[in-house]
Formats: C-alpha cells, structure tokens, sequence
C-alpha cells in the first residue's frame, strides 16, 4: 500500500494541477477593465480616496481607512499567534526568562569582528527606515505592517549578532506588554469615535483640530503606529521564544 | 510591466519550490525557501504590488527563514 503510494501518488497532483489550469482559463486577464473586481469597487476609490482619506497611496486607503475593521482582525490574529507560540514554546523557556539571565548573554551569538562592524552600520539605517516607512506609508508603499517587520528585522539582527544583552534584552512579559499596548492603541482609536457619537473607527469623529481628509489621515496613522507597535513586538517574541534554549553548538 | 520577466520569474519560483522540496538537508531547504520568497517579492515588484513586494521581502524572506532556522536548531536537521 505504502509502494502504491510512493509510485503513483503524482497522478492525483497532476490531475488536480491539470482541472486548476482548465479553470484559470475563465478567469478575466491581468488588467482587463471589464473584469468584475474593476467595474464596482475599484473606479469609486481611485475616483475618492485622495479626498475622502487624504491618503495618496490608494493600498493605504484601502487597508487603514475604508476596511479598517478587517485590519483590526489581522492584528488581533497576529497578536493570537505570538500569545500561542509563548504558550507552547513557552514551557521550554521557564527556567531562564524573567530576570534568570546569568551574565546577559544569549548563548545563541554569531559573534565576530566583520559581522560587528556591518550591524553597527547598518542598523541605525534599518531603524530610520522601518520609522519612513510607517509615517510615510500614505504616500508611498508601506505601512505598519512593514514597517514593523522591518524593525523586529534589525532588532533580530543585533541579537543574532551580539547576543541578547545589547539587543535589548526583554523578557517576554515585556514584549507581551508592548504588544498589547500596540493592538490597545488601535482599539482605542476604534473606541474614541464610538466615544464622540460615530461609527466604531470612524477617524472623521476623532478630537483633533483638523478637518476632512487631513483628520482621517491622522486617524488611520494612529492605527498604523498601533500596528506597528503590536507587529514588532510579537515579532521578536516569537524570536526570543524559539532562541531562548538554545544551546551554542 | 514586461512579460518576459514575468515568466522567468515565475518560472524560478517553481524551481526553487521543487529543489525546496526535493532536498533531505532542512537547512537548505529553508535557505531556497526564501530564495522563492525573494522571486515571489520581485514577481509582485514586477505586477505592481509594491505594498506586497514589500510584506513579502521583510517578512518571506528575512523573519520567515530566521524563524525556520531556528526552529530547524531546536530540533534535527535531516528530513525523517
């Protein structure tokens, strides 16, 4: 049976890549304006989502102002995904997270003097970057999401590199704790509105002294810095989840 | 857009997806897995994804492989 398997288990994969190509034949072709997805939704906001959002970057638009909603579920999903990675990682990490580091060394290190002087280089870039592309991500391609990864990246770096001392060294209650204040500074957000007799995240309610676009482009980078603070941090829970018992080989 | 980097493009993902899973070293499978990454983030470049490109070169090819490396340190390196 397990032969029977070995020898022809291509035939179902073939049959099913051949049925897929078959039906790819009736989707519409890249770029066709005829295509459903162009004619209802699409013409509305490139027509409205500079003046209505204020954001140049219609991907922005889309994602932090019209369907913020959803955004708040990825979020939350992202922050669920950290929450149980510690939870079955976790048990692992018992004896030596909180304040167990012995000498605040990670025994996880790559060290070395050309590896040293490359992140010390490059690291203050990375940092700068992932800030441009959060703030500036209504104008050009960008957002919370990556800007976060981009900062969980250098931090990442810097612990790969030099251990966990000068990384920033947290322990995962910390990073936990950030986390939660990055997905608390979205709802909160969401939360103000509904406070100031609007929808939920409706920006248009907000507080502010400013008007029209200019007001929802100041709401929706309120949750992109929320974002970027709850994605970074997970990330680089995760991180410290699955280094923290390694040994050095 | 140009069609033919598309294809080619295209055409090294499926590569670097067959070799990711053809090869019995985990170690190297990740390393070709975010070479796919990389691939897939140009193909998105290429299409005008670029918000897209972006998540997938940050995330695909740099967290993804540190997160998989780690995990492959925890545990053994040969595939069964």
């Amino acid at each position: 049976m397990r032969l029977l398997f070995q020898r022809f288990g291509w035939v179902p994969l073939v049959a099913a890549g051949a049925i897929l190509f078959y039906a790819a034949r009736d989707l519409p072709s890249m770029g066709d304006p005829a295509a459903p997805a162009a004619v209802h939704v699409s013409p509305r906001y490139i027509e409205k989502a500079q003046e209505e959002t204020g954001a140049a970057n219609m991907v922005t638009a889309v994602l932090a102002d019209y369907r913020s909603y959803d955004t708040l579920g990825e979020v939350v999903v992202i922050f669920t995904a950290g929450l149980a990675c510690l939870l079955v990682l976790g048990a692992f990490t018992h004896t030596d997270t909180g304040s167990g580091e012995s000498d605040g060394e990670m025994a996880y290190s790559f060290g070395s003097d050309v590896l040293d002087a490359t992140i010390r280089m490059l690291t203050p870039f990375i940092v700068l970057f992932a800030t441009y592309v959060v703030v500036h991500g209504h104008t050009s391609p960008g957002g919370g999401f990556q800007g976060g990864a981009i900062l969980a990246v250098a931090v990442m770096l810097v612990r790969l590199v030099r251990g966990g001392a000068p990384g920033l060294k947290l322990s995962s209650t910390v990073t936990l704790a950030v986390a939660s204040i990055g997905v608390f500074v979205y709802f909160g957000t969401g939360l103000t509105s509904l406070f100031f007799g609007r929808n939920f995240l409706d920006y248009a309610a907000l507080p502010l002294p400013y008007e029209g676009g200019h007001l929802r482009e100041l709401g929706s980078l309120s949750i992109e810095v929320g974002v970027f603070i709850a994605v970074t941090a997970i990330l680089v829970l995760i991180f410290d989840v699955l280094t923290a018992g390694a040994e050095d080989p | 857009m140009i069609p033919s980097l598309v294809t080619l493009f295209l055409v090294l993902m499926v590569v670097c997806a067959v070799f990711a899973l053809g090869t019995s070293d985990l170690l190297a499978a990740v390393v070709i897995f975010g070479a796919f990454s990389f691939f897939s983030a140009i193909f998105f470049t290429l299409l005008g994804a670029l918000d897209v490109a972006f998540t997938e070169a940050a995330v695909g090819a740099a967290i993804t492989t540190v997160f998989f490396v780690s995990a492959i340190y925890r545990t053994d390196r040969k595939a069964m």
